[in-house]
């Protein structure tokens, strides 16, 4: 994985600490039924205002077909990352294949929003 | 050339004769106020929609007539001028010109809808149900001007205009209809209007033609899955490549879908509908039985080419034609039949050894749990003789044969067993008290298999043990009771 370039256009990129951190809450989102997985659903979470984050995989092939969601994400002001591998992210989803897009959703009253809400932070830190 | 020329003059004559009308329409206008001055209602109606140019704006406006212009221009632009132009499109101010088409089509698409809204209101009063029979604007514009004032409809030829199906049930709703011919001013104004109409609807057409020929430099992915003509039309309804590439897949399948259109008819025989993913070439050469499914996909890998096409990611179009091929192979996986049947052996038989065997214990354990007798004639059943119940009349539970041996009662004579008769042996040998019932008037002579006959004295155990008889008491003899004198 070191060994491969990585595309420019993936930006802002987490570091090998913060993509475990954010793998694992996008892992237990899941448990809680807070996330929705792929592109097009992560495009209509962002169309309907209730995305907390996006997180997208930097090895996607070609990563132009997911270049949109930074386009929406900056027009309804919601974080967004790149995390290095889509295997991994896949796996930190639940499903078996390899997933490029997902979104963590909102959740009035969830245990998880502390959670969220740092590391939106952090993700946010990456941009400036 | 001569065609081209033929219609930008008339584009000049068009805008010649709105300028000519507008004060016919304000002596119309004031010849109404004149005659309406008790009704109120239709003041009101007159206020709301009397002139189109109140409700209708677009074709009056710099934009439009401007980029009318340049796509005509850029029509008539010979080829090699347009190959010269290719070697940095973003800067291009065609591409520039490209975008302005795709957000004028949006806005002819509009403009067609309201006037379609006019011409509905203005109609309404001569035909109610046409608007309900025909459901396209531009259909129901030309619908509109051919039958003008007519009340017979059969004099009237709609053939071209409408299918044939639709062409019947408008007719014969014609000669069912409660409306009443409009009047000569009304009727000037909703032709007006259907003109108008079927002019932008021309324009509109010119627009995506003029795109169609650039989709190669905008949409070149796209247009690899697509085609240029259906790419043209999804970036028109979506309104442009960006609005395009921001939609979810499966927004894009039901881009350009149709309101059904069956009129009364059974939808055993429709075909699948969608929007313009069918006019694809995919999509035609597809088996019926496969093409919700090839819809599917032809609907995600084209938003996936949307996207790069939307970010100029590939603008040689490698990257739609990878995705073209990926689909046809799919499309010709799902058509190979399914792998055929193998005979199927035998399992292996199970070679673990059995571990109870017969035996001496076991039969006899079947034996002691084995059904009874009563048990097996309960369950049995004669044929052709009604059973009785505990209930009677079949109620409660049957006996079956149980009791229709002839002796009337229930319970069954216990045939002998092996186990009963062993065990009853078993018992009789352990009696070696009274043989048969003892009471207290026979006497203690006892027979017993060792001994044999023992005749007891009553008397012999008087001497030894004491005798019962005789109190100690009262006798001379006792020590304590009699004291001696010294």
């Amino acid at each position: 994985m070191t060994g491969e370039t990585v595309n420019p256009k993936a930006y802002p990129l987490a570091d090998a600490q913060l993509a475990i951190t954010i793998l694992d809450l996008v892992q237990q989102a899941a448990n809680y039924k807070q996330l929705k997985k792929g592109a097009n659903e992560a495009t209509k979470t962002l169309n309907r205002g209730i995305s907390e984050f996006v997180v997208m995989a930097a090895d996607t092939e070609p990563l132009e077909i997911l270049l949109h969601l930074p386009l929406l994400a900056e027009d309804k002001n919601v974080p967004y990352v790149f995390v290095p591998s889509k295997q991994a992210l896949g796996r930190a989803c639940g499903v078996t294949r390899p997933v490029i897009a997902c979104s963590v959703t909102t959740n009035e009253g969830s245990q998880l929003k502390s959670q969220i809400q740092q590391l939106k932070d952090a993700i946010e830190k990456l941009l400036i | 050339m001569a065609t081209l020329a033929d219609s930008f003059l008339a584009d000049l004559d068009e805008l010649s004769d709105n300028e000519a009308e507008i004060p016919e329409d304000n002596d119309v206008d004031a010849a109404d106020m004149e005659e309406d001055v008790d009704g109120d209602l239709a003041d009101l109606e007159n206020l709301n929609y009397d002139d189109l140019d109140s409700v209708s704006k677009l074709q009056k406006t710099q934009r439009y007539t401007d980029v009318i212009q340049k796509v005509e221009e850029a029509l008539n632009k010979k080829e090699s001028e347009v190959l010269f132009q290719v070697v940095d499109i973003e800067d291009d101010p065609e591409y520039q010109l490209i975008v302005d088409c795709n957000a004028l089509s949006v806005d002819i698409e509009n403009e067609i809808v309201i006037i379609h809204n006019f011409i509905r209101d203005k109609y309404r009063l001569k035909f109610p149900e046409l608007e309900s029979l025909v459901h396209h604007p531009i259909d129901y514009a030309r619908v509109v001007k051919k039958i003008g004032n007519e009340m017979d409809l059969t004099l009237v030829d709609l053939e071209g205009l409408l299918p044939s199906a639709i062409i019947m049930v408008v007719s014969v709703t014609a000669s069912t209809t409660t409306g009443k011919p409009l009047p000569e001013e009304v009727l000037s104004k909703t032709v007006e209007a259907c003109d108008r109409a079927l002019d932008l609807d021309s324009a509109k057409k010119k627009v995506l033609d003029f795109v169609e020929s650039r989709m190669g430099y905008i949409a070149p992915n796209l247009s690899a899955i697509v085609g240029s003509a259906v790419a043209a039309k999804l970036m028109g309804t979506a309104g442009g490549l960006a609005s395009l590439a921001k939609m979810p897949a499966c927004n894009v399948q039901l881009l350009g879908a149709k309101k059904k259109n069956l009129a009364g008819f059974s939808t055993a025989t429709s075909q699948f509908r969608v929007g313009y993913l069918e006019q694809t070439e995919i999509f035609q050469t597809t088996p019926p039985s496969l093409r919700m499914r090839a819809c599917r996909l032809l609907a995600a890998k084209s938003t996936l080419a949307a996207r790069v096409d939307s970010i100029r990611g590939d603008p040689s179009g490698k990257t739609g034609r990878a995705f073209k091929d990926e689909i046809h192979k799919k499309i010709e996986k799902w058509q190979e039949p399914p792998p055929a049947k193998q005979p199927k052996p035998l399992p292996v038989p199970d070679s673990e050894p059995k571990k109870k065997r017969g035996g001496r214990r076991l039969r006899k354990m079947k034996e002691r749990y084995a059904i009874t007798d009563m048990r097996k004639l309960a369950n049995r059943m004669q044929f052709g003789v009604p059973e009785e119940s505990s209930l009677g009349d079949g109620l409660g539970e049957g006996y079956g044969m149980l009791g229709q041996a002839g002796s009337g009662k229930l319970r069954v004579s216990v045939g002998q067993s092996k186990l009963a008769a062993k065990v009853a042996k078993k018992f009789k040998e352990k009696n070696y008290g009274s043989s048969g019932a003892t009471s207290g008037l026979t006497s203690s002579l006892a027979f017993t298999p060792v001994q044999g006959i023992e005749l007891s004295n009553p008397q012999a155990h008087a001497h030894q043990l004491g005798s019962g008889t005789q109190s100690t008491y009262f006798s001379e003899t006792g020590t304590f009771s009699k004291i001696k004198r010294t």
